[in-house]
């Protein structure tokens, strides 16, 4: 009988054929390799999946479903021993394919059936009385009650009490001496510890206090141990073919669908931990869908950033935003170091986030699907090269808006600097009308201000504290003040333009005079 | 088993300056007899008096003992002390972290031990029925212990020795681990393995692997057997210890006694009262220095401070030291330097004596003498017995006399036995019509010492008061 297909990552077959990861600038740009590698570490099929976009709004509230679930500590923690134990049941399976002796393999294949039926029988009485609502998380269920009710579990069960019983009194002896062991059956001989113990009870020992001696372990992997357990079982009356027999008889006996499970699961559980590590200090939640082209952010934050500095007891400034169904373009302006570019990655996340069905750095987030994310940051090339530079510049923005459409997000970061203050608001402004035909959701951090003046343009600036000059990182909705900002902090040095002149007024008089 | 029992719970407190205070080192060194080992020990034990009865009882019954059989204590002590040195000279211990070191060791000591019994077991044979005390008896008794065992020790040992091999038990669990491995005696390896069926595995030479598979087992078996045999050997030689130790005060007390004797005095065993008395009691260490005889005191008192005065050097601060010492060797087990000796057995032994070099007059020493007692105070037991030696003298008599008030009052008030000498005669007066016992230095009506302590008529208030009745007795009935 085929199972039906189910996956706790992908909502269908379909979407799961067709998973392809979205490799692009924006990787890199976004900074989403260090957060690719902050999560997963060096695992690269779970950045393949943390970079495949989902298809539709209804393969993302699959997943979103999944994790409101998730928040149920009994839920996580019934599914998370269900993983381990699956997961400790694969890892002997591979141990088996790397043993050579009959015996051995046959024992340790018995240990993971037995780990197992105790990780299915466990979930399955974990999960009784749990309230749950996704559908991924329901047809794991089912799934795996179906399995418990299968005719080959049950048979399995029963053949393997009947093994483990006759191992638990199963012993041997052996005589080792030098490099030759001799191996024997078992017979009821005296112990030389307990001899000891009656031999010396006039002592009155027991209550002497003695060092530690060392504990050896052994790793039941050797292939030494392995020779001996072979002779071994040559003592029993039929014990050997018995476990033999179990081992043909079954050895397919984990589903396929549990298998891919451990996988897909495992990625759940490191999204989890990184998230519910930065929660500790910052909001997360779980982001909802607009249908609308409305989005609504209140106090978001650029994630790398958070997690980067949370060893130095630095807090990462929030902000707020919210786009209403006609507004596209974005243009952040305001003084260096003001937090604009990482406003504009924070962003960039989590619409990358939210297509992906992830938890999202905000305290709420109502974003829509983007199909595309394209990024155009500032090369950190060398500046000799002036003429080259901007023509593969424009080269790199050609293209870029020729992918842009309705569906994309679109991300500038300091462009075309490499020319003169003409040419280059010459052709951002140029830039921005093709965009604005694009209808793509656009953000452009640039220091001209000119450009936030525009039509059908949004300006955002990066606030200074009026009193003591310092940069407050929050972003708001406001016109550029211009050269306004860049006066109090030339003040109060006496570097403003009639500051200078009268200088040098004075030097001059004091000079010659 | 320990010869002695010394329990550290029933101990007696004493102070530091106890051992200088009441010259306490001559009596040690005389029990030494050029042997480092018995002068150490007997000064322990003279210095950890036991503040229970049963124990002193028990101590002095093994004593009786020994007396009667001098010369077999003094042959056992010595067979401990090869023995014990013998296992020195061979480096013979159990260390280390492997199992397998942990069998070897106790092998080896216990084989050691087993070979070096032999002389113990003739001693018990040969004399065991001549002693009586159950502290003896007890010792025979283990002694029988292991010469019933000696046998199956010996065959124990050679299984131990694990020289033909190692014999487990294996069990299996999950993936075939073993579960169990643990050593068993197979008492058919070696000589007739070759006619059970068994199934060999051999080591090809230079698989490092497997022979670290080997290795593994074997620490692993022997885990639990290492531990219980590091603890049999340890016991053991934790009991013969003890015994060295117990024989060793034994010597010495024997010394002690012969030349005691030897000197012509009387010693006897003390028994426990709730007051003192005692007939012919000397200083000991005085008696061993002195070529000619000391003088003894023969009292019965019957209160609980007790202040002496009288001439100096008219023997008050010999005195003092023959209570001190005859107390510390009676709570200790010991006869004590009397023909009689009657006391009570007190939970702390304290001295306060007057420092010799101090005769001025200093508020800094006054000072240092109440931080000496303070120091007493807090040490102090209920029911002790404290000396004062010329105490507070380094003020003057009037502050002095309250200060000496106050403390020995306290002190005796509190249920302890306070020995005061001194020269605050104002103090005496007071105390003795207070009901403190008054005892001075014998003078004779020629004006010679005879170095005798003697009661104090003169204070007793019921003298005065007695003697008035007889001489206007005469009077009253007429």
């Amino acid at each position: 009988m085929k199972l039906n297909f189910w996956s706790v990552l992908y909502i269908d077959e379909r979407e799961e054929e067709e998973a392809t990861p979205d490799i692009g600038e924006y990787i890199h740009d976004l900074n989403f390799d260090l957060l690719a590698d902050a999560i997963f570490g060096r695992d690269d099929k779970y950045k393949d999946i943390f970079f495949t976009p989902l298809r539709n709004e209804e393969s993302i509230l699959y997943r979103l479903d999944f994790l409101k679930d998730l928040e149920n500590p009994q839920l996580f923690s019934s599914l998370e021993k269900f993983h381990q134990k699956l997961e400790s049941s694969l890892r002997k399976l591979h141990l088996v394919r790397k043993l050579d002796y009959k015996i051995h393999k046959s024992l340790w294949f018995l240990e993971s059936t037995l780990e197992y039926a105790d990780a299915i029988n466990s979930f399955l009485s974990d999960v009784e009385n749990g309230r749950y609502s996704s559908k991924a998380l329901s047809l794991l269920i089912e799934h795996v009650s179906i399995i418990k009710t299968s005719s080959l579990f049950g048979e399995m069960e029963r053949y393997q009490k009947r093994l483990k019983d006759s191992l638990d009194k199963f012993a041997f002896l052996v005589h080792i001496k030098e490099s030759r062991i001799e191996v024997y059956p078992y017979e009821n001989l005296n112990e030389v510890k307990g001899e000891a113990e009656k031999l010396f009870s006039f002592l009155d020992f027991e209550a002497e206090k003695v060092e530690e001696p060392e504990l050896f372990v052994l790793s039941g992997t050797s292939r030494l141990e392995s020779r001996i357990l072979e002779e071994a079982f040559k003592y029993t009356s039929g014990m050997s073919k018995k476990l033999q027999d179990f081992y043909t008889k079954f050895q397919n006996f984990f589903d396929d669908k549990l298998e891919k499970f451990v996988r897909e699961f495992s990625y759940y559980i490191k999204l989890r931990k990184f998230f519910k590590d930065i929660s500790r200090s910052y909001p997360v939640s779980i982001p909802e869908l607009s249908v609308d082209k409305t989005g609504q952010f209140q106090n978001f934050y650029n994630v790398v950033l958070a997690h980067k500095v949370q060893c130095f007891g630095v807090k990462v400034v929030t902000n707020n935003l919210y786009i209403d169904s006609d507004e596209k373009i974005f243009v952040i302006t305001g003084p260096n170091q003001g937090g604009k570019t990482t406003y504009a990655k924070a962003l960039g996340q989590i619409m990358h986030l939210i297509r992906i069905g992830s938890y999202i750095p905000a305290s709420y987030a109502k974003g829509w699907m983007v199909s595309k994310i394209l990024t155009h940051f500032e090369e950190q090339e060398d500046v000799k090269e002036n003429k080259s530079m901007l023509e593969k510049e424009l080269y790199r923005m050609r293209d870029l808006i020729k992918k842009a459409d309705e569906n994309s997000l679109v991300i500038i970061n300091e462009a075309f600097s490499s020319t003169t203050l003409e040419d280059a608001l010459f052709i951002s402004k140029k830039t921005l009308v093709i965009l604005k035909e694009k209808e793509s959701l656009c953000f452009w951090v640039t220091f001209f201000y000119e450009l936030a003046g525009e039509e059908d343009v949004v300006s955002l600036v990066s606030q200074v504290d009026k009193n003591s000059l310092k940069r407050t990182y929050k972003i708001v909705r406001t016109f550029p003040k211009g050269k306004a900002y860049a006066l109090p902090i030339l003040e109060k040095y006496s570097l403003t333009y009639d500051d200078i002149l009268e200088r040098m007024k004075n030097n001059e008089l004091a000079q010659g005079g | 088993m320990n010869l002695l029992r010394v329990d550290d719970k029933d101990l007696a407190v004493l102070n530091k300056e106890v051992f200088d205070d009441l010259g306490v080192d001559v009596l040690v060194k005389s029990a030494s007899e050029n042997d480092s080992f018995v002068r150490e020990v007997f000064k322990e034990v003279l210095l950890s008096p036991a503040s229970s009865v049963q124990e002193i009882r028990y101590r002095q019954e093994i004593l009786k003992d020994a007396l009667k059989n001098e010369e077999v204590v003094r042959s056992l002590y010595e067979i401990l002390t090869n023995i014990l040195e013998g296992k020195r000279k061979r480096y013979l211990a159990v260390f280390g972290r492997y199992p397998s070191s942990l069998v070897y060791g106790s092998y080896r000591l216990l084989n050691y031990f087993m070979e070096s019994f032999d002389k113990v077991i003739e001693i018990k044979e040969k004399y065991s029925e001549k002693f009586e005390s159950a502290g003896f008896r007890e010792l025979f008794s283990w002694i029988d212990e292991v010469s019933k065992r000696r046998d199956r020790i010996e065959s124990f040992l050679e299984t131990i020795s694990f020289n033909k091999g190692y014999s487990f038990k294996i069990g299996v669990g999950a993936g075939g681990l073993f579960s169990e491995v643990t050593p068993v005696i197979d008492e058919r390896t070696g000589k007739l393995s070759r006619f059970f069926r068994k199934r060999v595995i051999h080591i090809v030479p230079g698989d490092e692997v497997s022979e670290r598979v080997v290795f593994e087992i074997k620490e692993r078996g022997l885990y639990d057997l290492s531990r219980v045999l590091s603890k049999i050997t340890k016991t053991f030689l934790k009991t013969l210890e003890n015994l060295r130790f117990s024989l060793a005060f034994l010597a010495g007390a024997l010394n002690v006694h012969k030349k005691l004797n030897g000197l012509g005095y009387a010693v006897s065993f003390p028994k426990e009262s709730s007051c003192f008395y005692f007939e012919e009691l000397f200083d000991p260490s005085l008696a061993l220095l002195k070529p000619s005889k000391v003088v003894g005191n023969s009292l019965s008192i019957r209160k609980s401070l007790i202040v002496i005065t009288g001439a100096n050097k008219g023997g008050k601060t010999i005195f003092l030291r023959s209570i001190g010492l005859a107390q510390l060797m009676f709570q200790s087990g010991l006869f004590v330097p009397a023909k009689e000796y009657k006391a009570p057995v007190f939970n702390g032994i304290f001295s306060h004596f007057r420092k010799e070099e101090d005769e001025r007059l200093q508020r800094g020493k006054l000072e240092e003498e109440l931080k000496r007692m303070k120091n007493i105070v807090d040490l102090l037991r209920p029911r002790s017995l404290l000396l004062l030696n010329e105490s507070f003298s380094s003020t003057n008599e009037v502050e002095g006399t309250e200060i000496a008030k106050q403390i020995t009052y306290a002190l005796r008030d509190s249920g302890n036995f306070v020995f005061f000498v001194t020269h605050f005669a104002r103090f005496k007066g007071m105390a003795c019509s207070e009901g403190a016992e008054c005892l001075s230095a014998e003078v004779l009506k020629d004006g010679r010492r005879t170095f005798r302590i003697i009661k104090d008529f003169s204070a007793n208030s019921c003298y005065g008061r007695d003697l008035f009745r007889r001489i206007f007795e005469e009077i009253e009935v007429k």
